[in-house]
């Protein structure tokens, strides 16, 4: 039998802004070695950013490749996992996020990211990683700066059994 | 629920396009395209190339990255008549060598403006060769119903595969 990859387990359409969705009970069994977060919305000015477990500690770093120049940026020891940081999406975006091994006990978590302004014109390519060994059981999409995620944005997470 | 093979075209001879029709709209779903492919022209690579709908409009918004070995370039175009980034190799590359391109369709059934995502990496066993990432947007506010994948130069050779799964 096939394994199953890209199975569904959360997903929402924004119907009033918002400036954070938070998704719970993240399997961490077999069922779920990685997990993927797909968002296709608007916003006005912001960076879609990440939190683990709650985690508000200053856990996260990035390295981010941007056709803006091109550019090459990071950022480490963040409160959040940033994966465009010095950008901000203006527009019509859409973004994704593997979390790799996110059902491990005994490793950090790397993360594998893309983000596409389309109106804005930009595209970037980034990893980060969350420095703590903990399964991830829950997942917090948030802004950088409190700004709301447009109506009508859809934010979905799959994972993919290993 | 989950990621459905939809359908698989395969190039027994060599063929122009890979195309995807009469798409059933599954509402809040994305789609995906993975592909492995070659051109038979001159040269070691050139631009994948894709509309949707049948559309040949100027209505394709292409901002990308690319490097061939060497260099890094942006690409910032549109609007043109198609999407587009460089990484599928050609006929000059080396032999038996086939690029890898996955493209990401978001929320294909919603009427409204479509985003994609590409990423692509050519193969050939020199210094020369070539990846691509990009931001790909159709600015015209309706469902996708049918795709069409194409190279700038050439046909696809024999052997070349694309799939097109359901993500929902």
């Amino acid at each position: 039998m096939a394994t199953p990859t890209y199975e569904l387990i959360h997903t929402e359409t924004v119907a009033t802004a918002t400036s954070s969705v938070n998704f719970t009970s993240i399997p961490t069994d077999s069922s779920c070695r990685d997990f993927i977060i797909v968002i296709d919305g608007t916003a006005t000015s912001l960076r879609p950013v990440l939190q683990f477990n709650g985690d508000t500690g200053s856990n996260y770093s990035a390295v981010m490749l941007s056709d803006d120049s091109p550019t090459y940026s990071a950022t480490s020891s963040g409160t959040y996992l940033d994966p465009i940081p010095g950008y901000a999406i203006t527009s019509r975006f859409s973004a994704t996020y593997q979390v790799l091994g996110s059902n491990s006990a005994d490793k950090h978590k790397g993360v594998l990211m893309r983000v596409n302004q389309h109106v804005g014109d930009h595209v970037h390519m980034s990893s980060g990683r969350w420095a703590s060994n903990a399964q991830i059981v829950s997942v917090k999409v948030l802004t950088n700066n409190g700004n709301n995620y447009g109506v009508g944005t859809i934010i979905s997470i799959y994972k993919i059994a290993g | 629920m989950g990621m459905t093979l939809l359908e698989t075209v395969n190039f027994p001879s060599a063929g122009s396009t890979i195309d995807f029709n009469n798409i059933t709209a599954v509402a809040g779903a994305d789609l995906k395209i993975v592909i492995s492919g070659r051109t038979d022209a001159s040269g070691i690579a050139t631009e994948y190339m894709m509309r949707l709908n049948g559309d040949s409009s100027s209505v394709y918004h292409t901002t990308g990255l690319a490097g061939d070995g060497g260099t890094i370039a942006k690409r910032d175009v549109g609007p043109t008549t198609f999407l587009e980034n460089l990484s599928l190799p050609k006929n000059g590359a080396t032999a038996n060598t086939f690029g890898s391109a996955e493209i990401y369709i978001h929320n294909f059934s919603n009427a409204t403006t479509t985003g994609i995502t590409f990423t692509g990496v050519g193969e050939n066993n020199a210094t020369e060769s070539y990846l691509g990432i990009a931001s790909w947007y159709r600015d015209v506010a309706e469902a996708v119903t049918s795709i069409s994948v194409f190279g700038q130069a050439g046909s696809l050779m024999q052997h070349s595969t694309a799939s097109l799964y359901l993500i929902n």
